[in-house]
C-alpha cells in the first residue's frame, strides 16, 4: 500500500513546480519533514516548459538541475508524483489530507532505458509541448523529468501495446495491475502551490485560435524554441512549416478584459518582449516582431529590458487592442485588423505567425479540496486568517513571474515553519 | 394532440406575399413532419425592427414587443414564444430581458399598454425563442435526422448565420465568430457543409441595403464570393433579411463588379422540408428568385425509404 509517515509536525506542499519545489526545499533544509505532491508524472511544472527566463535570458534547465540535486540529497523531503489532494479536513497543526494516487504502471525498478516505448505504436498528444507534437503512449515526460521513470498512459491499458511494453522490459519494472489508491496523512501546515494554467485562447473568439493554424499561444511559441521541442528549436509556423520571420504578438490576450480575465497577468509583457529576442536570435535582421499592446507593463526593475527591446529596429510597437484576425486563404498568413490609437489609423497587417500572450489563471480551484480557503475574484488564494495554516504560494496566489513566485514560496514556507514550530513547542 | 406546442410570432416578412412567405410555407411543412403546433399570437404587431432602434425611442420599442408578449400570455398561456424571423426574435427577447431587469421600465410599459386597452399581467415566465433553438434544444440533431427520407446528397452548402441569431444572445453553446449550428443542420439533412466558410457572421447590411447600397453590396459580395471559393452551390440562412439581401442584389452586384453570381439562398427550413419528403411547393422553393434546381430535383424524386 502506498503511504507516507507523516505527523502533525509535517508540512505538506501541494504542487511540484518551481514554487512548490522551492517551498518544500526551504522547509526541508530548515529541518522540517515535508511531503511534496505533484499531479503530473514529473516535477518541474511550467518552468520546465520555458526556453529562457527573462530578464537574464538564461535557461531554466540550470535552476531545475540544482533543485533536483537538492531534492535528491534531502532525506526529510518525500516526493509523490501522479498525486492529487482530494480533501483537506481539520485545522492548523492538525490537518487530515486525503491524497489520490494515480497508477503509473511502472515501478521503481525502471532505469529509463526506453525499451518499452520503442515497442508500442499508440501515440498521444504530448502535454509537455502543449499538444504541438505527438509522443508514444508509454513515455518519459521530458528529458529532465523527475523521477526518471517511464509512465504508461491510461489509454493503452488493456490493449496489446501494454503487453508488448511489459514484455520488452528487462527489469520487471512494469506492473499493469496497479490501481488508483488513496492515502490519508496527518500534517500540521499546507503550502498550496498548484500554479497556473494558460487562459483558454479559443475563448477569445475574434482571434481565431481554434480556426487558424498560424495563431498560437505564447506558451506554445516557447516550446518551439526548445531544441527538444515540437519543431526542433526552430520558429516554424504550423500551417506549412515555413520559417516565421514576421511575428505578431498580441498582448492582454484574455487578460484585463471583462469578457475574460479581469486581472493583469503581469508576466505577458515581459514574456513577449523576451520572445521578440527569440525572433532576432533565429533570423537576425530578417526577423521582424510587432507587439500590439494596451500599455507595456515591464514590471518594475526590468524596465531596462523593455528599453533595450524598444531600441531594436526589428521590433515594432503598435498601441492597439487588435479587433480581429482573419486568415489569407491561399498563404495561410494571418491578417490583424484594428485601429492604432496613436494617430487613429486603421490597419490590416499581414504576419507569418501571431502569438497570443495569453493570461494566467489558477490551475486548480483550491476550494474543491479545502472549501473554506479564501480566494480573490480571479480564484487566486488570498492571505486570510480563515485559511488557518493553508498558505498560497507562487502562481496559486497571484499572477507572478518566476522570481516573484520563488519569493512568494519562500515566504509561504516560513509561515508553515512557524506553525510547525508552535506544534512542536519549539516556538511559543 | 401535437407532440410540441408553441405560441408563434410570425412577423411581417412571413405574411402572405411578403419577402419570406416561402419561409413560412417551409416552416409549416417542417413542423408538420416534426408534429409541432404553432399557435399564432392573435393581432400581433411589428417588432420595431431596425427603425425601433434608430428613431423609435426605448419605451415605444419595448411597448410594441411587450404587447406581443402580453397577447401571447393572454391567448396562449404558459407557452414559450417562438419566432422564425431573426429580428422579431431579437427584439422580443431583448424586451423580455429588459422588462425582467427593470421595475421602472416594466411599470412604464404596463402603463403604455393600459392606454391601448391591454391590461398586461406580465409574468415573464415564458422564454422567447428562435425556431432554430426549438429545433436544436427541444429536438436535438439526432432526433431531427430521423425523419429524413430524401437526403440532400452531393450538395455543398455554405451556412451563412448572419448577425441577429448570433449576437448579442446567440444560440446556446455556439461560438460568436464561428457558430456551427447551420453546418450541423446541413449535415444531418445529408448535404455537405462548408466547414471553413469564413464569412458566416459577416453583416449583410441589414436595412442599410436600401440607404447605403454600395456599402451593403460590398458586404454581400464577400459573403457570396467566399461561398463560391469553397465550392458551395447554395447558401443557407436562418434570417429573412439575410436571405433577401444575399439573394436579390446578385444582379446589381454582377453589373457593378463584373461577377457572375447566381447562387440560391435558402432557409434551413426549406432544406429540411425537402429532406423530410415535402414537395417543391411545400418547401416554398417557388418563392426564391434564384431557383434551387438541385433541391427541386430532389423534391421531385421518390423518397428513399
Amino acid at each position: 500500500m502506498a503511504g507516507a509517515v507523516a505527523t502533525n509536525e509535517t508540512i505538506l506542499v501541494v504542487g511540484g513546480g518551481i514554487s512548490g519545489m522551492t517551498a518544500a526545499l526551504e522547509a526541508a533544509e530548515c529541518g522540517k519533514d515535508v511531503v511534496l505532491v505533484e499531479k503530473n508524472p514529473s516535477l518541474g511544472g511550467r518552468v520546465s516548459q520555458l526556453y529562457k527566463y527573462f530578464p537574464k535570458l538564461c535557461h531554466p534547465t540550470c535552476g531545475m538541475e540544482i533543485n533536483l540535486r537538492r531534492i535528491k540529497a534531502n532525506k526529510r523531503l518525500r516526493v509523490f508524483t501522479l498525486a492529487e489532494v482530494a480533501k483537506v479536513d481539520g485545522g492548523p497543526g492538525d490537518y487530515t489530507v486525503s491524497i489520490r494516487l494515480s497508477p503509473r504502471y511502472v515501478n521503481e525498478n525502471c532505469t529509463a532505458c526506453g525499451a518499452c516505448a520503442e515497442v508500442v505504436s499508440a501515440e498521444i498528444d504530448n502535454p509537455h509541448n502543449y499538444g504541438l507534437s505527438k509522443m508514444k503512449a508509454v513515455y518519459l515526460p521530458f528529458n529532465m523529468a523527475y523521477p526518471q521513470r517511464y509512465v504508461i498512459d491510461q489509454s493503452v491499458i488493456g490493449t496489446p501495446d501494454a503487453e508488448k511494453a511489459k514484455a520488452a522490459c528487462k527489469y520487471d519494472a512494469i506492473d499493469l495491475g496497479m490501481k488508483e489508491q488513496t492515502m490519508t496523512i496527518k500534517v500540521g501546515a499546507i503550502v498550496w502551490a498548484t500554479g497556473w494554467k494558460p487562459y483558454d485562447a479559443a475563448k477569445i473568439q475574434p482571434y481565431g485560435y481554434d480556426r487558424f493554424d498560424n495563431v498560437v499561444t505564447s506558451v506554445e511559441f516557447e516550446r518551439m524554441m526548445d531544441p527538444f521541442g515540437p519543431t526542433g528549436g526552430k520558429l516554424l509556423r504550423p500551417s506549412d512549416g515555413k520559417e516565421a520571420k514576421n511575428v505578431a504578438f498580441i498582448q492582454c490576450a484574455g487578460s484585463r478584459d471583462r469578457n475574460h480575465l479581469r486581472h493583469c497577468s503581469r508576466i505577458c509583457c515581459m514574456a513577449s518582449l523576451k520572445q521578440s529576442t527569440y525572433v532576432s536570435e533565429q533570423f537576425g535582421d530578417q526577423g521582424q516582431s510587432t507587439i500590439y499592446y494596451i500599455d507595456i507593463r515591464a514590471i518594475d526593475r526590468i524596465e531596462d529590458f523593455y528599453a533595450k527591446v524598444r531600441a531594436n529596429p526589428a521590433v515594432k510597437f503598435v498601441k492597439s487592442k487588435v479587433a480581429n484576425i482573419t486568415e489569407d486563404r491561399t498563404s495561410a498568413d494571418v491578417i490583424l485588423h484594428g485601429v492604432d490609437t496613436e494617430g487613429y489609423h486603421r490597419y490590416d497587417n499581414r504576419h507569418d505567425l501571431c502569438v497570443l500572450a495569453v493570461g494566467m489563471e489558477p490551475s486548480v480551484d483550491v476550494r474543491t479540496a479545502a472549501a473554506t480557503v479564501h480566494v480573490d475574484a480571479s480564484g487566486f488564494v488570498e492571505a486570510d486568517p480563515v485559511n488557518g495554516a493553508i498558505f498560497g504560494a507562487g502562481c496559486a496566489s497571484n499572477a507572478l513571474d518566476v522570481n516573484r513566485a520563488v519569493q512568494s514560496a519562500t515566504a509561504a514556507s516560513l509561515r508553515a515553519i512557524q506553525v510547525i514550530n508552535k506544534v512542536s513547542g519549539a516556538e511559543v | 394532440m401535437a407532440k410540441k406546442e408553441y405560441s408563434f410570432y410570425p412577423g411581417c416578412s412571413s405574411e402572405r406575399k411578403a419577402s419570406a412567405s416561402n419561409y413560412m410555407v417551409s416552416v409549416e411543412s417542417m413542423c408538420k413532419t416534426l408534429d409541432v403546433k404553432l399557435n399564432e399570437i392573435p393581432d400581433w404587431n411589428c417588432c420595431g425592427a431596425s427603425i425601433g432602434y434608430a428613431e423609435g425611442g426605448e419605451l415605444p420599442r419595448h411597448a410594441m414587443n411587450a404587447r406581443n408578449i402580453a397577447l401571447s400570455e393572454k391567448h396562449n398561456p404558459g407557452q414559450n414564444i417562438v419566432a422564425t424571423c431573426a429580428a422579431c426574435w431579437l427584439g422580443t427577447k431583448e424586451t423580455h430581458e429588459r422588462l425582467s431587469g427593470s421595475a421602472q421600465l416594466l411599470a412604464d410599459t404596463k402603463e403604455a399598454l393600459k392606454e391601448a386597452g391591454l391590461d398586461m399581467d406580465y409574468k415573464g415566465d415564458v422564454e422567447i425563442r428562435h425556431m432554430v433553438e426549438v429545433l436544436i434544444e427541444d429536438f436535438g440533431y439526432e432526433e431531427l435526422a430521423k425523419p429524413v427520407v430524401k437526403p440532400l446528397e452531393g450538395i455543398k452548402i455554405a451556412g451563412y448565420v448572419g448577425c441577429q441569431t448570433n449576437r448579442p444572445f446567440g444560440v446556446a453553446g455556439e461560438s460568436f465568430e464561428n457558430p456551427k449550428y447551420l453546418d450541423k443542420l446541413t449535415e444531418i439533412m445529408g448535404a455537405e457543409p462548408v466547414e471553413k466558410y469564413d464569412q458566416k457572421v459577416t453583416c449583410c447590411g441589414g436595412a442599410l441595403a436600401f440607404s447605403e447600397p454600395d456599402k451593403s453590396q460590398a458586404q454581400i459580395k464577400k459573403i457570396i464570393e467566399s461561398a463560391y471559393d469553397f465550392g458551395a452551390e447554395m447558401i443557407v440562412t436562418p434570417c429573412p433579411v439575410c436571405q433577401m439581401n444575399v439573394e436579390v442584389y446578385q444582379d446589381q452586384i454582377n453589373k457593378k463588379y463584373g461577377t457572375k453570381f447566381h447562387i440560391p439562398v435558402m432557409y434551413y427550413s426549406q432544406l429540411m422540408a425537402v429532406a423530410y419528403g415535402g414537395t417543391a411547393r411545400e418547401a416554398g422553393l417557388n418563392g426564391n428568385i434564384v431557383r434551387a434546381t438541385r433541391l427541386e430535383e430532389i423534391a421531385a424524386r421518390p423518397a428513399k425509404k
